[in-house]
């Protein structure tokens, strides 16, 4: 009988087995687990579940299907391979065909069901996806999470299975060791993005902007698994006992036809290199240099006064190329070794001074998510330095479970600083300020914003339909965000806020009066406290970005992380009030943490932005909702969440901590500062505000502080200096 | 019936499923310890019977688990078909039972043993504390009633369809997420976790209310009324 | 050892009909052939009187007892041979035969199992694990558990399946020398192995007793020159009716 007839004969079996729709109807019905018991997407508040839509209702269900199915799948495969030697079959099915071939032709049955399983599992889930995730549903992202998130890990468990069970020839022993390989990946690997094949690091999918970073990422992953386990299958296949013979003998035997071994190593070779070449992170040295990055030794004799850059991101590929021109000043009349920064991902394919080429080298460590490019300068005074790189950009291996920052696609881009263009490392500017220009060509659709006080302008559009335009700033670093943005342009507190946000998150927006909500947290604080200092030249800049779990600001403008604008914070309303505290609560942050500023070495204090943000909130929501809404929410809350604090073993014996190894200490510490941080902090406020008189006078001094001249060289607001605007000491503020 | 005994520990014990079920067990114990435990549960201290108990009842699930796959040894095909010959014996088949019972108890004492060893190393060497005696009355209140509950289920529904001890094996994390009351809760994790909270006074001494004592019972009592069943209705 | 069996009949759940009022008396010392063909009810019969199945009706007196209250006597003298039976891979051939020693109460174990595993000549295999034996070898095994403890009643159904003639010959042998002293119960399809040695051949087909006699009697009766022949045209003549 032929393979293909062998195939359809076992295809048929299994689909007309009640089993095997019990199987399917079971991993229909897996996604449900990622509703509520099993959401590995991460939350970005203590207060509740916060994510976006995309991810509450597609990826964590999607995730959950994964993990559910695979191991039903794990046990169907077990359970259908072990059917022939539980029913002593194997003596008269051996005879007849080859357990070689019966092997092969039952993986790929098996597989087949696995896709009749995917595909009415999406078919299923999709009209309440639609439902759920609303106006930002996007029919490609829906096919692409099931089928990377969900299918991505079923043939990876019947392949180990199925090679498990080649090896034992054991139903239980076999079913351990996937319980042991699944173990393994939920557990020890979780933390490392290539090797949890069964829970793959997605940190947060994205709503209104592309997840294609995040999407290649996790199917790398799991086609490097799938490499891997077919190859693991294939050195299992030559163990199929044959000739009465146990794993080690029909392995001798089997592996008489070359091409088999051959081609198992070949598949875990590949797997190997898919491994240790994956394009997506650097290999940065763990051991952080912070010296490296703040105390620089500039080059006495090397200065530049301006840089331009021609950027051509590739929104098919994901990569970026250009060419960098820097115009350089060799004072020192001697050839001079000068270094740049590059992003680990790019190469270097031509570097010049002046037209002529000019020796160069890359060194191999990586930090700081930077490359060194060093590049010898000729003895020449004026040099007009250029350089052509490219390449797809690496993340920082410190972000290696919350891949998706650079992305790089047709409907969003974020290119900030190495990923745009090199920068000069130890080169001073050769002025007060440094003029920089850029040209990125962009798809027709995206509309480019430079992040900080700089000029974008429009310049041409191409044959292709792509669009040049060009940006003018200061410095070496600039941070392009494109995408189909629209603007929104609110007034408040005597400015013009021009808010940009995604086109696709238009209707949930106007539904919540999104704007409304930016407008009254922007009045609330810069009557209270004051203008942000970024406003420049009475405008600002507020623009959404991917998600990304924070949000930071500039000269001129700040990012707000989508998660702020979400469908279900913004329709938080159970107060009844126009917004949910979590919008509040991020916008705030633009005041305090973006606007002032906090020491972010300061980790173990329990002095942060969260405190005053915190206290803020809670004001705010006072003012909109009342007391008797605010005091139950926020400081009832804050005061349980204390008083357990100091109930906690470790804060009554640190004696106990301090012997502890390192990681676990800061493990625990970790855990517990949250709360010191957000709810003592807070606490502590409101005290002091009773202290110093009530809610006006705390306002005046928050107003004082917020306002006050900055010093450059320690910019930050720090405990004192409140305590002191207070006229109160610690002990004062203490709860006990 | 000793060299029974003898024999059937042998088959349990020296198997390569007792080392993988040994070590995946001694693994989850250790994840729990360093994510969990070391962060004492209840405000009380990570080697408190209540920390220690909340470990013992989240490595439960996986003890029985351990316990239901060593009566899969009992259920198998190969079983079924020796069994031809065994039941031609004049072997008392309730104590032949209860032997293999016993492998199986001691065979779970085995893994237990592990997953307390583990912890009383993680609490000796860490924290340098070793009052052992008083982590005993926890584990045993734990333990014993839900594994005697497992081995008296496990064995019933092997003795109606083999594969039902292999659906069994969810029925421990089942049991052990559903929000049950204390008294019913299958791995007493709750128990351990909230009860300390209740109290006013911090670091209590581990107590027992009668209503868990005898949920603990309940279990206790169901597991040899499964047992006995299925010798019942072997008959 | 005397067992009688009175209109002993078997219906499975199925409703199939095993056996048909059934009456025998067989008494030790003696080797009983049973002869029959395919779901003639020659297992089910062993069954019975291995007390692994419950007659529908009639019953069974092992010296003059019911079997259901002698049970344990019965099986403490029982050596039984299935003929699907299955070992514990995992154990060594001298580890099972002690452990079949422990759950038969055999006292001296170690010289039961010793003397079994000499007359199966499985001296070789003594400390190989069962899952490495063959087929033959097995079948040897499940001899040697059955003759451990020399029981006084010894049940075999089809016991020389997977030998090789000369093994068969040997076994053959090593029953009728048992049936000097005990009582054997033979079945088998292969005419050679109760044709010289037993002492009785009890014919059953469809779920009755075709004939009780000796073998001579069945040739005299038949008029048929071989055994063989004899039993063939017995069984077409009651395939006939």
């Amino acid at each position: 009988m032929s393979i293909w007839k062998q195939f359809r004969l076992e295809l048929g079996r299994l689909l007309k087995n009640p089993w095997t729709w019990l199987i399917i109807i079971l991993t229909v019905i897996s996604p449900v687990v990622g509703l509520t018991l099993y959401r590995p997407l991460f939350s970005t508040s203590n207060m509740a579940y916060i994510t976006t839509m995309t991810g509450l209702y597609l990826a964590n269900p999607a995730l959950a299907g994964g993990t559910v199915g695979a191991v039903l799948f794990a046990i169907f495969t077990l359970w259908e391979l072990s059917r022939v030697k539980r029913s002593d079959v194997d003596a008269l099915t051996d005879a007849v065909c080859s357990p070689m071939t019966a092997a092969f032709v039952r993986l790929a049955a098996l597989l087949c069901v696995s896709i009749v399983a995917q595909w009415l599992t999406m078919l299923a889930w999709l009209p309440y996806t639609i439902n759920m995730v609303g106006a930002v549903f996007d029919g490609t992202s829906y096919i692409t999470v099931y089928l990377i998130f969900m299918y991505g890990a079923l043939p990876l468990a019947i392949l180990f299975a199925a090679a498990a069970w080649q090896f034992t020839q054991r139903f239980n022993l076999s079913m351990v060791l996937f319980i042991l390989f699944g173990g393994l990946s939920l557990t020890v690997w979780g933390q490392n993005w290539q090797l949890c094949w069964l829970n793959p690091c997605v940190w947060a999918v994205s709503d209104d902007f592309s997840n294609r970073r995040l999407f290649w990422g996790v199917a790398y992953m799991r086609l490097t698994w799938l490499i891997a386990l077919a190859g693991l299958w294939g050195i299992s296949y030559l163990c199929i006992r044959r000739y009465g013979k146990g794993a080690v003998g029909s392995l001798c035997c089997n592996i008489r036809r070359p091409y088999r071994p051959l081609l198992a190593v070949l598949l875990l070779c590949c797997a190997g290199l898919f491994y240790v070449k994956q394009p997506f992170v650097d290999h940065s040295d763990l051991n952080i240099d912070f010296n490296y990055l703040f105390n620089v030794n500039y080059l006495e004799n090397v200065t530049c006064s301006g840089r331009f850059a021609d950027v051509h991101p590739n929104a098919e590929t994901g990569e970026l190329f250009g060419r960098a021109v820097f115009r350089l000043q060799n004072t020192g009349n001697q050839e001079t070794e000068v270094r740049f920064h590059i992003n680990p991902g790019y190469k270097i394919t031509s570097v010049t001074a002046n037209g002529k080429a000019a020796p160069y080298r890359l060194e191999a460590g990586e930090q700081l998510n930077v490359r060194e490019l060093c590049i010898g300068l000729p003895e020449t005074g004026d040099i007009e330095l250029s350089i052509e790189y490219g390449g797809y950009p690496q993340e920082w291996n410190t972000q290696a479970t919350a891949q998706g920052e650079p992305e790089i696609s047709s409907q969003y881009m974020k290119l900030e600083n190495t990923v745009l263009a090199p920068t000069p490392y130890d080169i001073g500017y050769a002025g007060d300020t440094l003029p920089a220009s850029m040209d990125i060509t962009l798809p027709g659709a995206m509309t480019p914003l430079l992040f900080g006080s700089g000029t974008t302008e429009f310049l041409k559009e191409n044959p292709d339909g792509s669009k040049t335009w060009r940006m003018m700033g200061e410095g070496y670093n600039m941070i392009v965000y494109a995408g189909d943005y629209i603007c929104e342009e609110i007034d408040a507190a005597g400015l013009k806020v021009n808010f940009y946000y995604a086109r696709k998150h238009q209707p949930v927006m106007e539904a919540a009066s999104a704007a409304e909500s930016v407008r009254q947290v922007i009045e609330y604080c810069t009557d209270h406290y004051g203008p942000l200092q970024f406003y420049g030249n009475g405008t600002f800049d507020l623009i959404q970005s991917r998600v990304s779990g924070g949000g930071y600001a500039g000269d001129g403008a700040s990012i707000a992380d989508e998660l702020d604008f979400t469908a279900r914070n913004l329709g938080n309303n159970g107060k009844g009030g126009s917004a949910g505290e979590v919008v509040i609560h991020e916008l705030v942050h633009q005041w305090w943490g973006l606007g002032n500023m906090f020491d972010p070495a300061d980790v173990d204090g329990i002095w942060s932005s969260e405190g005053l943000t915190t206290y803020t909130t809670y004001r705010i929501v006072k003012e909109l909702y009342g007391e008797e809404e605010a005091r139950k929410n926020y400081v009832e809350h804050w005061q349980a969440e204390v008083a357990d604090y100091y109930k906690d073993f470790y804060v009554r014996h640190p004696e106990y901590l301090s012997v502890l190894p390192e990681e676990y200490q800061a493990d625990i510490s970790n855990s517990l500062r949250g709360v010191r941080q957000y709810s003592e902090m807070a606490l502590k406020i409101l005290k002091a505000e009773e202290l110093v008189g009530g809610e006006e006078a705390m306002d005046e001094i928050l107003h004082n502080l917020f306002t006050r001249e900055l010093n450059p060289e320690y910019p930050y607001l720090t405990y004192q200096e409140f305590l002191d605007a207070c006229g109160l000491t610690e002990e004062e503020l203490s709860l006990d | 019936m000793i060299k029974i005994f003898y024999y059937e520990l042998h088959r349990l014990l020296l198997n390569k499923l007792f080392v993988c079920l040994l070590a995946v067990s001694l693994g989850y114990g250790w994840l729990i310890l360093t994510g969990t435990t070391i962060q004492g549960i209840a405000h009380t201290a990570p080697f408190s019977p209540w920390s220690f108990g909340d470990y013992i009842s989240r490595t439960l699930p996986m003890i029985c688990l351990g316990e239901f796959f060593f009566l899969t040894f009992f259920t198998s095909r190969q079983e079924q078909r020796a069994e031809m010959i065994i039941r031609a014996t004049p072997v008392n088949f309730r104590k032949y039972a209860a032997v293999r019972c016993g492998a199986v108890l001691l065979g779970t004492l085995g893994i237990c043993l592990g997953v307390i060893g583990l912890a009383l190393g993680f609490y000796s060497y860490f924290f340098k504390w070793t009052d052992f005696g008083s982590l005993m009355f926890p584990a045993l209140l734990v333990l014993f009633p839900a594994v005697i509950f497992c081995l008296g289920l496990g064995w019933a529904l092997g003795k109606i369809h083999p594969m039902l001890v292999y659906g069994a094996m969810a029925i421990p994390f089942l049991l052990s997420w559903l929000l049950l009351p204390w008294f019913a809760d299958f791995s007493m994790g709750r128990f351990f976790s909230e009860y300390p909270l209740t109290i006013e006074t911090l670091d209590p001494a581990f107590a027992i209310s009668v209503s868990m004592l005898c949920g603990r019972l309940i279990y206790l009592i169901l597991g040899i009324l499964f047992f006995w069943w299925s010798q019942i209705r072997q008959k | 050892m005397k067992i009688q069996m009175e209109q002993l009949s078997m219906t499975y759940p199925g409703g199939k009909q095993a056996l048909r009022d059934v009456s025998l008396t067989l008494e030790s010392p003696c080797l009983v052939g049973l002869l029959g063909p395919n779901g003639a009810g020659k297992s089910t019969l062993m069954k019975l009187l291995t007390a692994g199945l419950l007659p529908t009706a009639g019953g069974i007196r092992i010296d003059g007892q019911p079997l259901l209250k002698c049970e344990k006597q019965l099986k403490a003298s029982l050596g039984y041979l299935p003929q699907a039976f299955g070992l514990y891979d995992e154990l060594t051939v001298y580890q099972f035969l002690d452990y079949m020693a422990a759950l038969k109460g055999i006292c001296d174990s170690r010289q039961a199992v010793k003397e079994a595993i000499m007359a199966v000549n499985l001296k070789e295999k003594e400390k190989a694990r069962i899952r490495t034996l063959s087929g033959g070898q097995r079948q040897r095994v499940g001899i040697a558990q059955a003759i451990l403890g020399r029981p006084e009643f010894l049940v075999l159904d089809e016991p020389t399946v997977g030998l090789d003639p000369e093994e068969r010959v040997n076994f053959r042998n090593m029953f009728s020398r048992i049936a000097r002293k005990r009582l054997v119960l033979l079945s088998t399809h292969i005419i050679e192995d109760i044709q010289h040695v037993c002492d009785r051949l009890i014919v059953i087909g469809k779920g009755q007793v075709l004939f009780d006699g000796t073998p001579e009697q069945l040739i005299s009766m038949t008029k048929a020159p071989s055994l063989e022949e004899a039993y063939l045209q017995l069984i077409s003549k009651e395939a006939g009716r």
